[in-house]
C-alpha cells in the first residue's frame, strides 16, 4: 500500500471488520457475551429487529401506496380533461370516432376489432366511453 | 449463523420483496442477535458523524432500503445475514461520506469544484463528491478517535503495534510477518482490541 493510499484508509474501518468478524465468528453463551459488552440485551434483539423490519415494511408499503393513489389520480385527471375536450353533438362524435378508427385500422388493422358495427346503434355515452379508451391507449 | 450460499450459475438471482420477507421471518435469534448488535457497535462507531444516531435507526433505515431494493440482495452469493450487514456498513459509510463531503464541498474553493479540462462536465460532480469518498474530513475524524483509542494501549506495546499495521490495512499473515509474531499473538492481540473497543466506544 503506497503513502497516498494510506492517506486515504479509514483505520475505523479496520477496527469495523475486526468487530463484524468477532460476531460472525462467535457462537452460543459467546455471542450474548458479547453482545451484552455492547450494552445489547439478547434477549430484546429478537424484537428489536422484527420490529425495525416491520415497520419499515409499514413504510414501504404506505410509500407504494401513496404512489399508486398519485397514479390513479393523474389518470383520473387525464380522463377527465379528454372527456372535456369531447364534442357534446352525437353526430361529431360518431365522426370523430369513425375517424379515430380509420387512422388506426390503417395503422395497424388487428387492433381495430369493431370495424363491422355499425356506431349509429351505440348511445352518447357508448361512443364517449370509446373515445376515452381509444385516447387511453394511444397516450397510455 | 446462515450458510453462506454457494457460486453458481444463477448467483445473480437478485432476490424479490417476497423473498426478502422470507428471509427475515427465516432468521435465527443467534442471526437477530449479530444484526442488532452490528448495528448497535456502527451507531458507537459513527456518532461522531451524526450524534444521536443509535443502532435501532440504522436497522429501521436498513430494513426500509432492503424492501426498497435500493440495494439489491443477490440471495445465491450472499447470505441475508452477510446482505443485512453490508447495509448497515453502507448507511454508516454515507453519514461520513455525505456530512463531511457536505463540509468539504462547502468549505472548497470554486475552482476546485470544477471538472477537469478533459473531464465531460458533469452537473452530479458534488452529490459524487458528497456520496461517493471517503473525504479527507471523513477521515481525519476517523484518524482522531483511532488515535484517541489507540493510546488505551500505550501500557501494551505489541498490541498497539498489531492495531497500528491493521489502521494501515495490512492483512494478518502480513502483520504477523511485519511484527515477527506467531498466529497466536496476533489473535490474543486482536482479541483485546475488540474488547476496549467495546469500553472506548462504549464510554466516549
Amino acid at each position: 500500500m503506497d503513502d497516498n493510499q494510506l492517506k486515504q484508509t479509514n483505520p475505523l474501518d479496520r477496527l469495523s471488520d475486526l468487530l463484524e468478524e468477532e460476531l460472525l465468528q462467535a457462537t452460543g453463551a459467546e455471542l450474548e457475551e458479547i453482545a451484552r459488552e455492547w450494552a445489547v440485551d439478547p434477549a430484546k434483539s429478537v424484537e428489536a429487529v422484527d420490529c425495525a423490519f416491520k415497520e419499515a415494511l409499514q413504510q414501504h408499503n404506505k410509500a407504494k401506496l401513496r404512489e399508486a393513489m398519485r397514479t390513479r389520480d393523474a389518470e383520473i385527471a387525464k380522463l377527465a380533461a379528454i372527456q372535456q375536450e369531447l364534442p357534446k353533438d352525437r353526430n361529431a362524435l360518431i365522426e370523430l370516432l369513425t375517424t379515430r378508427l380509420a387512422a388506426m385500422r390503417q395503422d395497424n388493422p388487428s387492433r381495430v376489432t369493431i370495424q363491422h358495427r355499425n356506431l349509429g346503434e351505440l348511445t352518447e355515452d357508448d361512443l364517449r366511453g370509446l373515445l376515452r379508451d381509444l385516447c387511453a391507449v394511444d397516450h397510455p | 449463523m446462515s450458510q453462506h450460499p454457494p457460486d453458481g450459475p444463477e448467483a445473480e438471482h437478485v432476490a424479490s420483496k417476497n423473498e426478502t420477507i422470507s428471509a427475515w421471518k427465516a432468521m435465527t435469534r443467534e442471526d437477530k442477535i449479530r444484526l442488532n448488535a452490528f448495528a448497535e457497535v456502527q451507531a458507537r462507531i459513527r456518532q461522531r458523524y451524526d450524534p444521536g444516531i443509535s443502532g435501532s435507526d440504522l436497522l429501521n433505515e436498513a430494513a426500509l432500503r432492503a424492501f426498497e431494493g435500493t440495494r439489491e440482495w443477490q440471495l445465491r452469493k450472499i447470505s441475508f445475514l452477510q446482505y443485512m450487514f453490508g447495509i448497515v456498513r453502507s448507511i454508516s459509510g454515507d453519514l461520513k461520506r455525505t456530512n463531511a463531503g457536505k463540509l468539504a464541498a462547502a468549505t472548497m474553493s470554486e475552482s476546485n469544484l470544477q471538472p477537469a479540462d478533459d473531464e465531460e462536465g458533469s452537473p452530479r460532480f458534488i452529490e459524487e463528491l458528497c456520496v461517493e469518498r471517503d473525504t479527507p474530513e471523513g477521515i481525519a475524524i476517523a484518524k482522531e478517535q483511532f488515535v484517541a483509542f489507540q493510546s488505551d494501549f500505550e501500557d501494551d506495546e505489541a498490541t498497539w503495534y498489531v492495531l497500528e499495521c491493521m489502521s494501515m490495512g495490512h492483512s494478518g499473515p502480513e502483520i504477523q510477518r511485519r511484527l515477527g509474531i506467531t498466529a497466536k499473538q496476533l489473535d490474543a492481540a486482536r482479541k483485546k482490541i475488540v474488547r476496549r473497543a467495546h469500553k472506548f466506544f462504549l464510554n466516549n
